[in-house]
């Protein structure tokens, strides 16, 4: 793997289909980096794969990941969750929970920290929180998270105890916050 | 001219560095895209720089009025701005060394402008291309310096700031330039051809610095 | 809208429960300061940094000649800046390019510098008047925060100090009017007069119960912190910061609300505080020392850049 910065060019394979990833914009056959990490080239299937995978400390919501975020406050029938600091806070509904309904809902403080899933991500809309499993609509070990700490990492590093399952850490949390 | 890089010093911040070369010294942090503190900020299509700079000594004046007005018009075109539509990128700037006579700004905004690129990097907003800075001067025996030091430009008649993008290490795009005194057609093209070389070479320095940067963050890669 | 740090009831009852155990997250006792480090500039006058932990904080002094005000003839004039730039947190808003006020931390922290180093005498005014009522040295002191880590009030006062004590004005005559500047290379500059170093602790409180048990006054195990981080200072339910000097002098005391401490609890941060500000200014002077006796000798000098090149 190497290491690119923006402006570097490189050509993308024609013929077959190529699935552009994170931090690339391209103009024709070639394809440039928008910010400085490592390029990966990989062949997923019958498509190849292209990103750069670069590490940042501000979240970028990307649909399906999963995040811990803090509550800061609520409005109409959704909260507010912080999921980075000074960052523009998401909203989950008080329905995005398994079995909700609306006397049975849970009741979630300012402050409280929850671990979600991000449903829906549009430049142009606030980002949209669930806490039920997508393909079953049960649990799935999200909501309130009680007790505890929050610990701040870097997002590669993140990102590096999501995939790796022999990272080399005490005990694990899932957390791009 | 030797360049010390210092990559991400701050952690407050989202990405910063500092740029040193010669007697001048500049830190530079961006934070963003974060919420926009005023609605009246907030643009519909497009991200909202806000540029804050400030002096070595003393108050913001007119001057980093004026640096900070220049750093505007370079930004949005190496930043992809409509890919945060209504947020806010934070840059903000502090000089720690002028390196120069009062009266000039040469050195300080291409230390200001290599900085803000490096943290611009660090802070992983989606750039366009790669860019570096440069300056020139000419003294009245018509000769042109690169890099010129304090005294270089207190006797010079004339002075540029050269802003390049960079493809594939190679010198690509004319981004900005801005010159000041008198000077003829022909010198401001010897200038120009100055400045190219001289951020060939320089930008094999920073590149180096970012790299060395990426590996240190994916140290279990190694 | 001000911008604040969101944190989460998680982080805060664990903070409070390590508390309430004598315990801090970064292993520090309750009442134990950061370490300190202070560097100043070895080729200029009047320039330090100072770190406490991750906060760090750079100050540079300037001095110019103008005509002092016209209510105090026999005095020179001294000014700090306060002003923080979002470089060191988004916390902290640019007030200046968007045109809104400073928040209320913000002014917090200018007054309280301001009081403790401007207010308390620590520059003699008088020394630097030239010619009554007509001409006198500005000086002013730019500080420049760099890294929020909790405490920009300890560290300024310090940083603020440094950098007076480090400061060298150009050495001058007075020729009826006229007054004659000498250049670093004819006389050597001289330093401003310094009259003492008040040094700021600020100290904050917490209660891990419930802050109405304070109001009624029965039960007062609130716990006291010293030189907070950001996560701790942003959980604080008051503070109260302490300008001492080291002849253990109290020159100023606030406590701008919050809990309600009982008075011997104030005098046992009192006596904590004159027992650090010892070490402290013992510190900055050691600074200083080195400093003037690297740069004593020009001769010297020259002698050691030769043998730093011969090594």
């Amino acid at each position: 793997m190497s290491i690119v910065i923006p402006g570097d060019q490189f050509t993308l394979e024609t013929g077959s289909e190529v699935v552009l990833g994170p931090n690339l914009q391209t103009s024709d056959s070639t394809a440039s980096p928008t910010t400085a990490g490592y390029l990966v080239q990989t062949q997923a299937g019958s498509s190849s794969l292209a990103y750069v995978e670069a590490d940042s400390k501000r979240y970028m919501p990307a649909a399906q990941d999963f995040v811990v975020g803090t509550i800061v406050g609520s409005f109409g029938e959704f909260y507010r969750v912080s999921l980075t600091n000074f960052s523009t806070p998401a909203v989950l509904g008080f329905y995005a929970f398994p079995n909700a309904s609306k006397k049975n809902r849970p009741r979630l403080k300012t402050g409280d920290l929850v671990y979600a899933r991000v449903a829906s991500v549009d430049p142009d809309l606030d980002v949209e929180l669930e806490c039920f499993d997508a393909t079953t609509g049960k649990e799935g070990g999200f909501g309130h998270l009680e007790g505890g700490f929050l610990f701040e990492v870097r997002l590669a590093y993140a990102r590096y105890l999501l995939r790796h399952q022999d990272a080399p850490t005490p005990y694990k949390t899932p957390s791009n916050v | 001219m030797s360049i010390i890089v210092d990559n991400d010093p701050l952690d407050q911040v989202d990405g910063s560095a500092s740029f040193e070369f010669g007697a001048t010294k500049v830190m530079s942090s961006v934070t963003g895209p974060i919420e926009s503190a005023r609605p009246r900020n907030e643009l519909p299509t497009k991200a909202y720089l806000d540029i804050n700079i400030r002096p070595s000594s003393g108050v913001p004046s007119t001057r980093e009025t004026l640096l900070e007005h220049k750093l505007g018009q370079l930004l949005p075109a190496v930043i992809n701005l409509d890919q945060y539509p209504r947020q806010t990128i934070q840059i903000a700037v502090q000089v720690l060394k002028n390196g120069e006579p009062k009266d000039y700004t040469a050195r300080q905004l291409v230390a200001i402008i290599n900085s803000v690129f490096v943290a611009l990097i660090n802070s992983g907003i989606s750039l366009k291309s790669s860019f570096m800075a440069t300056c020139c001067s000419i003294n009245t025996k018509g000769e042109i310096k690169t890099s010129p030091t304090s005294s270089d430009l207190a006797n010079s008649v004339s002075h540029f700031v050269v802003v390049y993008s960079i493809k594939d290490q190679q010198v690509d795009n004319l981004l900005f330039c801005d010159g000041l005194g008198t000077f003829k057609q022909k010198q401001l093209f010897d200038v120009l051809d100055h400045a190219a070389s001289e951020i060939h070479l320089s930008f094999q320095h920073i590149r180096q610095v970012i790299s060395s940067h990426v590996s240190h963050n994916y140290i279990w890669k190694a | 809208m001000v911008r604040d740090y969101d944190i989460s009831n998680n982080e805060k009852q664990f903070v409070l429960a390590a508390l309430e155990q004598n315990i801090r997250l970064d292993g520090r006792k309750l009442l134990q300061m950061r370490d300190v480090h202070i560097s100043v500039s070895r080729d200029e006058y009047g320039y330090a940094e100072v770190s406490l932990g991750k906060t760090k904080v750079a100050c540079r002094v300037t001095a110019e000649i103008t005509k002092p005000y016209e209510d105090r003839p026999f005095d020179g004039i001294f000014q700090i800046s306060t002003d923080i730039s979002p470089i060191c947190s988004p916390f902290f808003e640019s007030g200046l390019t968007t045109g809104s006020k400073q928040s209320n931390d913000e002014i917090l922290i200018s007054r309280l510098i301001e009081k403790a180093v401007r207010r308390s005498g620590a520059l003699d005014l008088e020394s630097l008047c030239i010619i009554a009522g007509s001409k006198c040295w500005a000086v002013r002191a730019d500080l420049q925060f760099l890294n929020y880590d909790g405490n920009f009030i300890d560290i300024s006062s310090i940083a603020v100090m440094v950098a007076l004590l480090h400061f060298r004005k150009p050495d001058m005559e007075i020729d009826g009017n006229n007054v004659i500047l000498f250049d670093e290379d004819q006389r050597n500059p001289v330093p401003l007069s310094i009259l003492h170093i008040p040094l700021c602790f600020t100290f904050q409180f917490y209660n891990p119960n419930d802050d109405e048990e304070n109001i009624k006054g029965n039960l007062n195990n609130e716990l006291i912190l010293l030189d907070a981080n950001l996560l701790e200072e942003r959980l604080s339910l008051g503070s109260m910061t302490l300008t001492i000097n080291k002849n253990k002098e109290l020159c100023q005391m606030v406590k701008c609300g919050g809990l309600n401490i009982d008075a011997s609890m104030i005098m046992n941060c009192c006596q904590h505080a004159s027992n650090l500000v010892d070490d402290l200014t013992r510190k900055i002077n050691d600074v200083i020392k080195k400093d003037s006796e690297l740069r004593k000798n020009p001769v010297e000098k020259e002698l050691q850049v030769v043998n730093q090149r011969e090594t």
